[in-house]
């Protein structure tokens, strides 16, 4: 009861004028990022950081953001199906079916039975996030150091393993991470750290500066020198609402979809990409006719999607109850929190009720908007793909530019931008994930100070991660997931010859 | 090619892992367990750095030669042209200012990279350096650089 009460408070929130329109922007810009190629949602909220720097209310802030995130979901199915061409990392396994089922002329059905889905896991994710939200967050309440340095290993860990193909690319990405935040002048002894001297380095380097680099130009800097086609593909869409043996066929995959969705999304580096991976590969052994599979399956694009929206909308758990990012995205929106002055953690339901339940209830409302906005509008969006990348590049560039500039009014952001964006081309180019570099230098204060607090308590001991009952479960789980991945590994290689951890 | 990049990166990697760990062992205060001083987290995450880049370089190292180039035909050259003129951009953004340098900013894109007709380059660098400029100093209040001219 308390909890329903609580989300009517946050439906007044989301519901004010102000609010409602930026909820409206940012589903607005997460499905045009979603649409367009060579721009995914943490590009795009890096970008606009700056600009949300600039709001006043961190509740509004947070609604733009989420709805970029949780739109460039919806987005990224359209131009999968129609044009075999993914807007985003998500909706690559949709593009398989999806674009099987237009070249059938079966296009209205796959990017209805996409939109349906989506929302239905969308609200799914939200109702889910309701109700589970806040014991999550009664429960990290008994955190205490030890606790959360645990917890952010394994969050860290997960991401590792998840989110990059190779967990030594990752690694590496992470200590850099951990590294770059610790540039600048150390908050407990007042010692400089790697600064050189240099007067911009004392301050350490800006989380938007990185971010911006290595998300925003280097996507730049990878698309221009692919060939993107604008050239606008004629696909019949043909009829839009699906035939009761779609519906059939999809119910379970949407509804499997939703569950994996919204559970794959909590996990550290689970989201969207994973998500959409697992609940094809699920649908696959739940077919009844898997041979239709990559010729055009229904489920095969009922399921993933739903599965990224249910993600996307879950991954917003961890951050809002313990305060740790899941994924690149999430780690810029709680940049953006940080510098409104508001910590994301277990405090934010007591303190802050206004932003964690009005977050909540816009995305009841956002998962309408978008229904509204992709289905109706599908061959607006379509045509959007006629903008030559040639315009859209410099304007991308110079916002990021100004951007930084903006941060501190100085050249020094924005140098360290192009350094970041080069360094970030260079190793996206050789398949290393930034995802987590970002979470690395998002969460890397809050370690050190955890850890530093933790080796105090115990005098030193080690034991205190261990001997806790949750720091313990956390530690554990940590070490089961190292084996298990060496297990894992093992096995493949018994079966298929060596197998590459690089 | 590709291959060769990696080890590349796998050696800068490796070398700046050891100068991390060097640098907070000798010049910070890597402290105790008990008491971590100001280079113990930087000195951590440098032996992390070496240790994973070295495993890294050492696998990359046995494995086949992989051919693929790191640059496709071409591919170099629109990127080069886009670095060039966004770091000029940065160069001159503070002496000339926002105005003048975003108008030559976009205009030098135009015409190098995207190859735009005239009136696309016309009308993209005025509305594009305007609409910024209204975003940025107007709605968003900040502050930009005014250089040569008074706004």
């Amino acid at each position: 009861m308390e909890t329903i009460q609580s989300l009517l408070g946050g439906f007044a929130v989301a519901l004010s004028g102000i609010n409602l329109l930026f909820g409206f922007l940012g589903c607005l810009l997460g499905t045009v990022v979603g649409v367009l190629p060579g721009l995914g949602p943490a590009a795009t909220i890096s970008l606009l950081l700056p600009v949300v720097y600039a709001m006043n209310s961190p509740a509004t802030s947070l609604i733009f953001l989420a709805g970029i995130f949780y739109g460039s979901m919806y987005g990224g199915s359209t131009t999968s199906i129609l044009l075999n061409l993914p807007g985003e990392a998500a909706s690559v396994v949709t593009a398989i079916d999806g674009h099987e089922m237009a070249k059938k002329g079966r296009a209205g059905a796959a990017l209805s039975i996409a939109a349906i889905g989506s929302f239905i896991a969308g609200t799914v994710g939200v109702i889910g996030m309701s109700f589970i939200g806040p014991p999550v967050a009664e429960l990290a309440l008994k955190f205490g150091a030890p606790e959360y340095f645990a917890l952010m290993v394994l969050g860290l860990l997960l991401a590792v393993f998840l989110t990059s193909g190779s967990p030594l690319k990752g690694c590496i990405m992470l200590f850099l991470g951990i590294f770059l935040a610790n540039i600048g002048i150390d908050p407990l002894t007042g010692r400089e750290r790697f600064t050189f001297g240099t007067l911009e380095l004392m301050g350490g380097f800006d989380f938007v500066t990185i971010a911006m680099g290595m998300f925003g130009l280097s996507e730049i800097l990878l698309t221009l020198e692919k060939e993107v086609s604008s050239e606008f593909v004629t696909t019949k869409i043909g009829r839009l609402w699906p035939t009761a043996k779609d519906w059939m066929e999809s119910k379970w995959a949407i509804i499997r979809g939703s569950i994996i969705g919204f559970f794959v999304g909590v996990i550290p580096g689970g989201g969207a990409v994973v998500s959409s991976l697992v609940s094809y590969s699920v649908e696959r052994k739940f077919a009844k006719h898997p041979e239709e599979f990559g010729k055009g399956a229904i489920a095969a694009v009922a399921g993933p999607e739903s599965a990224n929206n249910g993600a996307s909308s879950s991954s917003f758990i961890p951050l809002l109850t313990l305060g740790i990012p899941c994924n690149a995205s999430i780690a810029m929106i709680y940049a953006a929190l940080l510098v409104q002055g508001i910590t994301p953690g277990p405090f934010l339901l007591n303190d802050h009720p206004d932003v964690f339940w009005g977050v909540i209830a816009s995305m009841y409302i956002g998962n309408v908007i978008l229904v509204i906005l992709n289905l109706p509008l599908v061959g607006v969006w379509v045509k959007l793909l006629k903008i030559p990348f040639g315009i859209l590049a410099p304007l991308i560039v110079m916002i990021t530019a100004v951007g930084c500039y903006s941060l501190e009014n100085n050249m020094f952001n924005v140098f360290a931008f192009i350094g970041f964006g080069i360094f970030g081309y260079i190793v996206r180019k050789l398949d290393f994930e930034p995802g987590p570099l970002l979470m690395a230098f998002i969460l890397s204060p809050l370690m050190e100070n955890s850890l530093r607090q933790s080796l105090m308590l115990s005098q030193g001991s080690f034991s205190i991660f261990f001997t806790r009952p949750i720091s313990g479960s956390f530690m554990a789980t940590f070490f089961i997931v190292i084996i298990w991945q060496f297990i894992s590994k093992f096995r493949k290689s018994r079966k298929k010859g060596p197998v590459s951890f690089l | 090619m590709m291959t060769k990049v990696h080890r590349i990166v796998g050696i800068i990697f490796t070398l700046l892992g050891l100068y991390i760990s060097i640098y907070s062992f000798t010049k910070l205060e890597v402290g105790t367990i008990t008491k971590p001083g100001a280079g113990f987290f930087t000195f951590v995450c440098g032996t992390g750095i070496f240790i994973s880049s070295a495993i890294w370089l050492f696998l990359s190292w046995r494995k086949k030669g992989d051919s693929t180039p790191f640059w496709g035909k071409g591919e170099w050259i629109n990127l080069l042209l886009a670095l060039v003129i966004t770091f000029v951009y940065a160069l001159v953004m503070e002496p000339l200012g926002y105005a003048i340098s975003t108008a030559l900013f976009i205009l030098l894109w135009q015409i190098v990279i995207a190859h735009s007709k005239p009136l696309t380059i016309i009308l993209f660098t005025v509305l594009g350096t305007g609409a910024m400029y209204f975003l940025f100093e107007k709605l968003l209040s900040v502050p930009l650089p005014n250089g040569l001219l008074p706004w």
